[in-house]
């Protein structure tokens, strides 16, 4: 085996890994990259949010036009050319990887194509097409990520079965699509095939889709796609799925679900799990918990003091802006900077239609810290532009501390809310009470302005609406 | 369970420091990396955190011990498992810290560029992280926590000036300078004190007012200038002539006060400062600049039973040395009857102290900021001088001149006081 001795490491080219890198490079670093993937972005760019962004704005676009033709504008049934719409995709990651690459040249970050495993903390081996390498460092970043959690009684081998990365791999529009989990990414899938056409079917064994957001804000949402698609079925377990030529059988134990429902093709989205076992990390002393998520500090450094973790592998939220934040602080943590992972809040956001987005604390988490709070919530229903927009359906909330009057958390569920939802992430890490976003002036007619209109109902000082 | 011995780990390069805290006792629960004694290095205090985690058994060292690499601290009892991961673990760390140790056939680690403090060493205190709680009493935006953490600071400690108590970048540096400049011994450590009734009687004063004031004055003086005290003699047995002289001529006229020499010193300093005017001067730090002064208002250090004060005599050029003598007189009694105004203090531009009525033949005084220079006169005296045919008895004033190092060089400094000097010895010079 090569030995090679490296400077800074990266282990894993996702958006956290690849931001780790590049931040090193920037303080003079001299740092080597270890994906196993001919590709740099990981999960997110090649086979997560990029493509089904992608994919969920063209339904976005078939869903607004269908909207319309009641309005008085139509365009005609839509058609679905897959080879075109799969090319397009690929092209938008191929745009985004190829960026990517010459950043990582320009930075003159060595790459090596391989899978690392650990030999010891302090040696790393990487397995390419043509060697094995065994790699020391002065620190290594552990940027690994996450997988798909499989559920058991699940028959994995038939390709009516997917997961996330198959279900955008746009293989066939199925006539019926069972999503087993009903949070974000299942919802998303969703959302893109049933604008394609598929009938869809949620199966959620929590009491709610969505379960981290408060009900009040995903209501607009959970109430549409009550309308649009064939069930949701909550508080409802799959127990087997049986695959038979003719379509697969799901079998449920749910109050008010059916014994068995039928479907074309299955998607299994019930969360994600930390890569830290495909790393050889039990030739390490570093420590994972319970769940296996790599334990670090506030500065993310694990136990192993030149060892640093980021992104899914270190546990909720698995987000690729967590990650890259979290990349770049333990890039400069680990060239001697007093940097530190503190964000108030790492927003969340379902790209659902409409869209659901939240930031710091759910009406719920308040409630369970018995923190007391001000809550201003303003319906689109009341918004020129939402109804200008036929985008009616959503809300904006917003929770100020009743002591110090400081934001503390805020909802959006409407279009765009994804976008939205920067002010309240900017409001809350800059300390702003109420006041401070009602007195800022909003453009008016907007979407935005909805948010300042909760701010103002949580001061009593809205006109738009009768202050509650 | 198994005893393990905590030992003084590898913290760079250094030997026999001293051991400043022990925070631990026997039967006290230990976790890992919790912290067992204070090391005091050459720049820092160093936490030596336990590698194990278990029940100390026995305390081998104590305060002020000597301490080097390797040495004992503490025994510790450890549950079995730990104890072989630990070790383990320790192994491994040793193994990275001295790669030279792992055998002559490996070579030496490529040296890095990048200059990274050492690992041990990185952290001396416990890391400030400055995080906070959404809605949290005190709030401060994500730069300015950043700042704080680059600057040391806990945010815990500022207090926020900005609307609805934000923390400002301002709050930060305000905690910084005051925990710099703060009270002037605060900062610059405390002369630590023992137990002195062991040795004897003792009893304990409290400071004058007066004292209390001008001790941080004082200390401030002493540790911003850069100061440098010139000596010099001058011989003043024509000026002692004149002076009886006048004394005579006061007197006989029933003036109520007498005429000391310092009148007619204060008057050759005016001139000197006329000729050196960048001793009558101010530093301006900021722009660099030397704010030289066209008045000569002289302070005149005057010793009372509550502390030394400085008044100030106005306009001292313009003035005569019989009218200096008066006012000289005037604004000591008042010093001494504790009735100066503030204004009889103010706008000093050159300070004498005059210590020569006591005694002494030379002192350094301590310049009176923001001037940037002080006159010290000791006591006069007859000594022989050598005329070039015989030793003579002449009347020689020792005197001597601090100065600010910074603004005033040292030919320029010895200049000022030869000047001083040639007036003294011949007064009539100031006319010229």
């Amino acid at each position: 085996m090569q030995e090679k001795k490296t400077d800074l490491l990266v282990l894993g080219g996702g958006p956290g890994g690849y931001s780790a890198a590049f931040r090193a490079a920037d303080l003079g670093r001299r740092v080597t990259l270890v994906e196993k993937s001919s590709v740099l972005g990981g999960v997110c760019l090649n086979v997560g949010c990029i493509p089904s962004k992608t994919l969920l704005h063209l339904a976005q676009v078939v869903e607004e036009a269908e909207q319309l033709a009641p309005l008085g504008v139509s365009f005609g049934k839509p058609s679905f050319d897959l080879e075109r719409i799969r090319a397009h995709k690929d092209s938008v990651i191929r745009t985004l990887t190829s960026g990517l690459d010459s950043l990582c040249k320009a930075r003159k970050v060595e790459r090596i194509e391989g899978v690392g495993t650990f030999l010891s903390d302090t040696e790393l081996k990487v397995v390419t097409d043509k060697e094995e390498l065994k790699l020391t460092f002065e620190d290594l970043i552990i940027a690994v990520g996450s997988r798909s959690v499989q559920i058991p009684g699940v028959p994995y081998d038939d390709e009516r079965i997917w997961d996330s990365t198959k279900a955008l791999e746009l293989t066939h529009i199925p006539k019926r699509l069972a999503i087993i989990g009903g949070g974000i990414i299942g919802l998303e899938v969703a959302t893109m095939y049933h604008a394609l056409g598929s009938e869809i079917t949620i199966l959620e064994m929590l009491d709610s889709l969505i379960p981290p957001a408060d009900r009040d804000l995903k209501q607009p949402l959970v109430k549409k796609l009550k309308k649009q698609y064939a069930a949701i079925y909550t508080s409802t377990k799959v127990e087997k799925v049986e695959a038979k030529e003719e379509g697969l059988t799901l079998h449920l134990k749910g109050e008010k679900a059916p014994q068995t429902i039928e479907a074309d093709a299955v998607l299994v989205a019930v969360g994600r799990k930390a890569n830290s076992d495909r790393i050889a990390i039990e030739n390490t002393s570093i420590k994972t918990n319970a769940r296996g998520w790599i334990e670090v500090d506030k500065k993310l450094r694990t136990n192993v003091a030149h060892v640093f973790a980021i992104g899914d592998v270190v546990g909720d939220p698995m987000l690729a802006h967590k990650s890259s934040h979290q990349g770049k602080v333990a890039s400069e943590v680990a060239s001697g900077h007093a940097s530190a992972f503190t964000p108030l809040s790492i927003p969340s956001v379902a790209y659902t239609s409409p869209e659901v987005a939240w930031i710091g604390l759910t009406e719920q988490e308040a409630k369970e810290k018995g923190i007391t709070f001000k809550k201003g919530s303003f319906p689109w229903m009341a918004s020129g532009r939402a109804l200008s927009s036929v985008a009616p359906e959503g809300v904006s909330k917003a929770l100020f501390d009743e002591k110090t009057g400081r934001l503390l958390g805020a909802g959006i569920c409407g279009k765009n809310a994804g976008e939205l939802i920067s002010e309240a992430v900017v409001a809350l890490e800059m300390g702003a009470v109420a006041q401070d976003i009602g007195l800022s002036i909003h453009p008016h007619p907007t979407l935005s302005e909805t948010f300042a209109l909760a701010a103002e109902l949580a001061e009593g000082t809205a006109t738009d609406t009768l202050n509650r | 369970m198994a005893i393990k011995q905590i030992l003084i780990p590898d913290i760079g390069d250094f030997k026999d420091v001293p051991i400043i805290d022990v925070y631990v006792k026997v039967g006290d629960e230990m976790a890992v990396d919790g912290s067992v004694v204070a090391l005091e290095s050459a720049k820092a205090v160093i936490d030596v955190p336990s590698p194990y985690a278990g029940t100390i058994t026995k305390v081998l060292i104590k305060e002020g011990d000597r301490v080097s690499k390797d040495t004992p601290v503490a025994e510790i009892e450890v549950a079995s498992e730990a104890v072989e991961q630990e070790t383990q673990r320790s192994e491994k760390e040793i193994e990275k810290e001295k790669p030279a140790d792992k055998g002559e056939e490996k070579e030496p680690k490529e040296v890095v560029e990048v200059e990274k403090p050492n690992q041990v060493v990185q952290e001396p205190v416990p890391e400030l992280i400055n995080e906070q709680a959404p809605g949290a009493v005190y709030h401060a935006t994500p730069s300015l926590r950043k700042y704080a953490r680059e600057l040391g600071v806990d945010l815990a400690l500022v207090k926020g000036s900005g609307p609805n108590g934000r923390i400002l970048h301002e709050d930060v540096q305000a905690l910084v300078k005051k925990a710099l400049s703060g009270g002037g011994a605060a900062s610059f450590g405390k002369i630590e004190l023992e137990d002195f009734s062991k040795y004897g009687t003792i009893e304990r004063k409290k400071l004058t007012r007066i004292q209390k004031i001008s001790g941080p004055h004082l200390q401030k003086s002493w540790q911003i200038i850069p100061h440098v005290t010139q000596y010099d003699e001058a011989d003043v047995t024509e000026l002692e002539i004149l002076r009886k002289t006048v004394k005579e001529e006061m007197k006989r006229s029933n003036e109520p006060v007498s005429i000391s020499i310092l009148p007619f010193i204060i008057k050759a300093v005016v001139a000197a400062l006329k000729k050196f005017p960048e001793m009558n001067a101010s530093f301006d730090e900021d722009s660099g600049e030397l704010i030289l002064k066209h008045y000569y208002h002289i302070g005149v250090a005057v010793d009372t039973p509550e502390g030394l004060v400085v008044p100030v005599l106005k306009d001292a050029d313009s003035k005569s040395i019989t009218e200096i003598a008066k006012e000289l007189a005037s604004i000591s009694q008042r010093a001494r009857d504790r009735k100066l105004k503030p204004e009889d203090l103010a706008g000093g531009s050159f300070s004498i102290s005059s210590l020569g009525g006591i005694g002494g033949t030379a002192f350094t005084p301590l310049i009176n900021p923001p001037q940037v220079a002080i006159l010290g006169v000791s006591r006069l005296s007859k000594k022989p001088v050598f005329n070039g045919t015989e030793f003579v008895p002449r009347d020689i004033l020792p005197f001597s001149v601090a100065y600010d190092h910074r603004v005033i060089d040292g030919a320029a400094g010895v200049r000022f006081t030869t000047y001083l000097a040639s007036l003294l010895g011949d007064l009539r010079r100031v006319l010229l």
